[in-house]
């Protein structure tokens, strides 16, 4: 053949050859995004008030997306609502999956949990830490009233008034109403009607099935530690370092926000709210979470329950038998 | 067109050549790959060794092998002087126990589990009765409860229903009784009595409740003409409502509570809440009137958010509610008193547990619990005076007292209501039987109650119980005979058992009531008991050798009639058994019965009678 028409013939199926490459490359990352495999990049906190929130938040996002390379952004919901409408959940959803410049991210904000099955799309993980509810409760409680040590000199709703719970349950005042105990529950429970009834057991079957099956890990305040350290090994990268940095703090910074003045309740009052059905629904769904956290941690550290030698612990099982060799 | 033909055919003939290597690589390499998993040797497990144990031989001797009346071969060490067997074998030859002493040293063996103890004064009548100041009938595992109906205790021993065995209740009586006497005699009269306790719910604004808390609690006080200042409750009656409260005095001490009270209808009720020290555990004790399918005391029931009824099991910072059965205690439309042991109450309700063990049985001391705080609902009025004391002696002690008043059948006894079974179901006493040991306690209790309470009702009672002294074991009586000697059966079996202890305590009894100053209308009742005890005694000076074992003691003679080996007495019965003859050897001023007791105590040390 002349020469010239072979290099027709050769400059053609290159020309072809580059324009399948490109065609190829462009229709993966099309994949990627109606696929998402990056939902294991997106950790979803979605924090409960005065559960030591802020401190976890600072001390595992705040503290490491410089070294560790990912994203924070807090959900800020008007008025403090936590329930979503259902178009907002979409464009909330629609947002997380798509804002690919900020990959990896750790969302956080006080919002009740949102399936972003759905919608048709795989959730994203979520972590989360609970109160024990009548500690939670004394905490807002007399959060409103003495403030903390975090916005000092802010006038929480309640400043000026000095009445103690004791004396407000023993009157049943409103803002000692066991309605005010009906918070984690419905935080986990999610966005359906019933969750936000006070009292309604679905909804204690529900925050307890979501628990379990839509949560990587629900640790509790008073295992904050602990609950670092095994995040710290289930989820790595992001979250690789976050042990040691939370055993760095100094006593200021491990207990951000604290409530300045805190009155225990008497024998009597205790008795009385531990027999409403309220507070006792929401000691349940703590006592069921913190203990499915503790025979996990158990499982973890092997028996020994301490953190520091999570990061270090051989793993439990090998690869053998390899075919082919 | 040639050209392109060539050009083309070399072309092909590689495309062919590739194409062959291709499928010949993959054919190669799956051939290989065919080993069945199973078939692979796993590594075999390492077999650990045995620690060679680091032995210490004593100086100077061997070991060596010995045999006691052919049996296994033991490890033993000989000396110069002696051979020395182990401690265990000589444990279980010959019961003894062992361990190694206070210094840390020396290893200490003995004969004797149980310590001998004798009385320590001349015995009074009317006095405390023994070393039953000393006994805690209330902290037993058989006894299920002290009920809120009758307040006296009711026993779980040969039944899982609680049932009331006179025996114990007796017990309980006697030894509050003795502990009131005790306290008497070492308290310094001129202490001011109010010290013994506190007053609460005087002052109107003590009385807590919630208003418009899901029910309305209402309190009203005024004066009432006979009991003084009362208060009107009207409170929910659900027992998840706190109702109307008092708080209670935290002084670890007095843990028993009092109070009047005149419930409206069987909705009211009370409620005490204390404070576990341990594990920081409330416990509310609910008194209701209801019946609770006959158990003395239950475990409230809750409905987890399953629907499953779940029991609240006790756990750091939890909650737990028991309840005892008031049916019957308190008229309603009238004033009654109430007086419960909170402490015991508590134990008792812990140690209730379906599934409990012997192990489980919790008892508490005062510093264990603290009260919180007494609560009623429904409609009742409560005068306005809550007493918190240390003790409850005197209510106890009357309340065992009128118990048996009231229970004493038309035979004069007091039956109890289980069947008993002895010497593998050989000996049988079907439901109803009597007990010259429940008679004897009875008897003892009735004269102090007669004497203490100044009722005729409990000296009535006390001369009717002599009766069955004189009716044959087989005719539902306690009489029996030994080879012509009377005894008082403590089981009244056919052929008879002739237990010790129970006999002797019936005695005891006798003698109790033939010491009572009585009017001549009862002098002959008197005379009668006093006839019974001389017969008694006399049986007992014949027939005591046979209970000696020469390095013991026997319980029963079972064995006589029914042929068997004999029932050897453990050590604490034992123990029993050396009290009780010193008790009987002090009030006959007897030498060979205080002689035969101090040989018994010696077979506690090892002492051994001669042989031939």
């Amino acid at each position: 053949m002349l020469w010239k028409k072979r290099k027709i013939v050769y400059v053609f199926f290159i020309s072809v050859l580059i324009l399948f490459l490109i065609l190829v490359k462009t229709k993966s990352r099309r994949y990627s995004a109606i696929k998402w495999p990056a939902a294991n990049n997106i950790v979803i906190y979605n924090r409960i008030p005065k559960t030591g929130s802020t401190t976890f938040t600072n001390a595992i996002a705040y503290d490491l997306y410089k070294e560790n390379e990912f994203n924070v952004l807090h959900v800020n919901m008007t008025k403090n609502r936590q329930v979503m409408s259902l178009p907002d959940q979409y464009t909330f959803i629609n947002n997380v999956t798509t804002w690919t410049e900020r990959l990896p991210a750790f969302y956080h904000g006080h919002v009740a949990f949102v399936d972003f099955q759905r919608f048709g799309v795989a959730n994203p993980i979520y972590i989360n830490i609970i109160r024990e509810p009548l500690e939670r409760l004394l905490s807002h409680y007399y959060f409103l009233r003495y403030g903390d040590n975090y916005r000092i000199g802010l006038k929480r709703s309640r400043a000026g008034n000095n009445e103690t719970f004791d004396e407000c349950y023993a009157r049943s005042g409103k803002d000692c109403d066991m309605k005010q105990m009906w918070m984690q529950i419905p935080y986990f429970c999610g966005h359906y009607l019933f969750c936000t009834e006070v009292g309604n057991p679905d909804a204690l079957k529900m925050a307890k099935q979501n628990a379990i099956e839509k949560y990587l890990l629900v640790g509790t305040t008073a295992r904050m530690r602990d609950t670092i350290a095994l995040l710290e090994v289930t989820v790595p990268h992001f979250f690789k370092g976050a042990l040691s940095h939370f055993d760095s703090l100094d006593a200021n910074r491990s207990h951000l926000r604290y409530t300045k003045k805190k009155i225990a309740p008497n024998d009597q009052t205790l008795s009385m709210i531990r027999r409403n059905e309220v507070y006792k629904m929401e000691r349940e769904f703590y006592d069921f979470v913190s203990d499915l956290f503790d025979a996990v941690f158990k499982k973890a550290t092997n028996g020994t329950s301490k953190a520091e030698s999570l990061v270090n612990m051989p793993l439990q099982y090998h690869f053998e038998k390899i075919k082919p060799t | 067109m040639k050209w392109r033909w060539r050009w083309n055919r070399q072309r092909s003939y590689i495309f062919v050549l590739c194409a062959t290597l291709f499928f010949l690589s993959k054919y190669i390499s799956n051939e290989k790959g065919r080993i069945d998993e199973e078939d692979e040797e796993l590594s075999p497990v390492d077999l650990q060794e045995e620690e060679k144990k680091i032995e210490c031989e004593p100086p100077g001797a061997i070991d060596s092998k010995c045999i006691a009346d052919n049996g296994k071969p033991m490890r033993c060490w000989k000396d110069e002087e002696d051979v020395y067997f182990p401690a265990s074998f000589l444990k279980k030859r010959f019961d003894m126990t062992g361990k190694v002493g206070k210094d840390g040293s020396t290893f200490e063996l003995f004969t004797s589990y149980a310590k001998m103890r004798t009385p320590e004064t001349n015995y009074d009548p009317l006095g405390a009765f023994g070393h039953f100041s000393t006994y805690s009938v209330e902290t037993r595992d058989r006894v299920r409860c002290i009920s809120a109906k009758t307040n006296v205790p009711m026993s779980t021993q040969w039944d899982t229903v609680p049932y009331y065995y006179p025996i114990q209740i007796a017990q309980y009586g006697l030894q509050h009784y003795s502990r009131l006497k005790i306290e008497n005699s070492t308290r310094n009269k001129s202490e001011d009595d109010s010290k013994n306790g506190v007053i609460l719910g005087v002052k109107s604004n003590e009385w807590k409740g919630a208003a418009g808390m899901h029910e309305t609690t209402e309190r009203l006080f005024f004066n009432d003409e006979e009991k003084g200042k009362v208060v009107n409750i009207s409170a929910g009656y659900a027992l998840a409502n706190a109702g109307a409260y008092v708080y209670l005095d935290k002084s670890q001490n007095l843990h028993v509570v009092s109070f009047d009270w005149k419930p409206f209808d069987g909705n009211a009720s009370f409620t005490v809440l204390a404070k576990m020290k341990q594990d920081d555990l409330l416990v509310l004790i609910n008194y209701v009137f209801s019946e609770g399918n006959g158990k003395c005391v239950w475990q409230e029931e809750e409905k987890s958010y399953d629907e499953d009824i779940i029991v609240q099991k006790p756990r750091k910072d939890g909650q737990v509610s028991y309840s005892y059965s008031y049916v019957g205690n308190a008229p309603f439309g009238e004033w009654s008193t109430v007086t419960r042991d909170v402490l015991v109450d508590v134990a008792r309700a812990l140690s209730s547990g379906e599934n409990r063990k012997k192990d489980d049985n919790v008892v508490l001391h005062p510093g264990d619990l603290r009260l919180v705080s007494l609560g009623f609902r429904g409609q009742l009025t409560v005068k306005q005076q809550i007493n918190q004391r240390e003790e409850q002696h005197l209510h106890a002690f009357r309340s065992a007292a009128d118990w048996l008043v009231t229970n004493q059948d038309e035979k004069g006894g007091w039956a109890v209501p289980v069947e008993r079974s002895i010497a593998d179901r050989k000996l049988v006493l079907s439901p109803g039987w009597h007990s010259a040991m429940a008679q004897g306690h009875g008897i003892s209790l009735l004269t102090r109650a007669y004497e203490h309470l100044h009722d005729v009702k409990y000296l009535f009672s006390a001369i009717k119980a002599l009766e069955l002294f004189k009716v044959n074991s087989s005719e539902g009586g306690v009489r029996a005979e030994f080879f012509g000697n009377v005894w008082y059966e403590e089981y009244p079996t056919t052929p008879g058992s002739f237990v010790l202890n129970g006999f002797l305590y019936s005695l005891i009894g006798l003698y109790d009531l033939s010491k009572l100053d009585v009017t001549q209308n009862e002098k002959s009742k008197i005379q009668e008991a006093t006839d019974l005890y001389s017969a008694g005694i006399q049986s007992l000076k014949r027939l005591l050798p046979l209970y000696d074992t020469g390095s013991g003691t026997i319980y029963d003679l079972r064995h006589v009639f029914l042929g068997s080996a004999p029932n050897l007495a453990r050590w604490d019965y034992h123990a029993v058994h050396v009290y009780l003859l010193k008790w009987i050897a002090g009030i006959e001023k007897d030498d060979f019965l205080s002689k035969t007791a101090d040989r018994w105590i010696g077979y506690a040390y090892g002492k051994r009678a001669k042989h031939n």
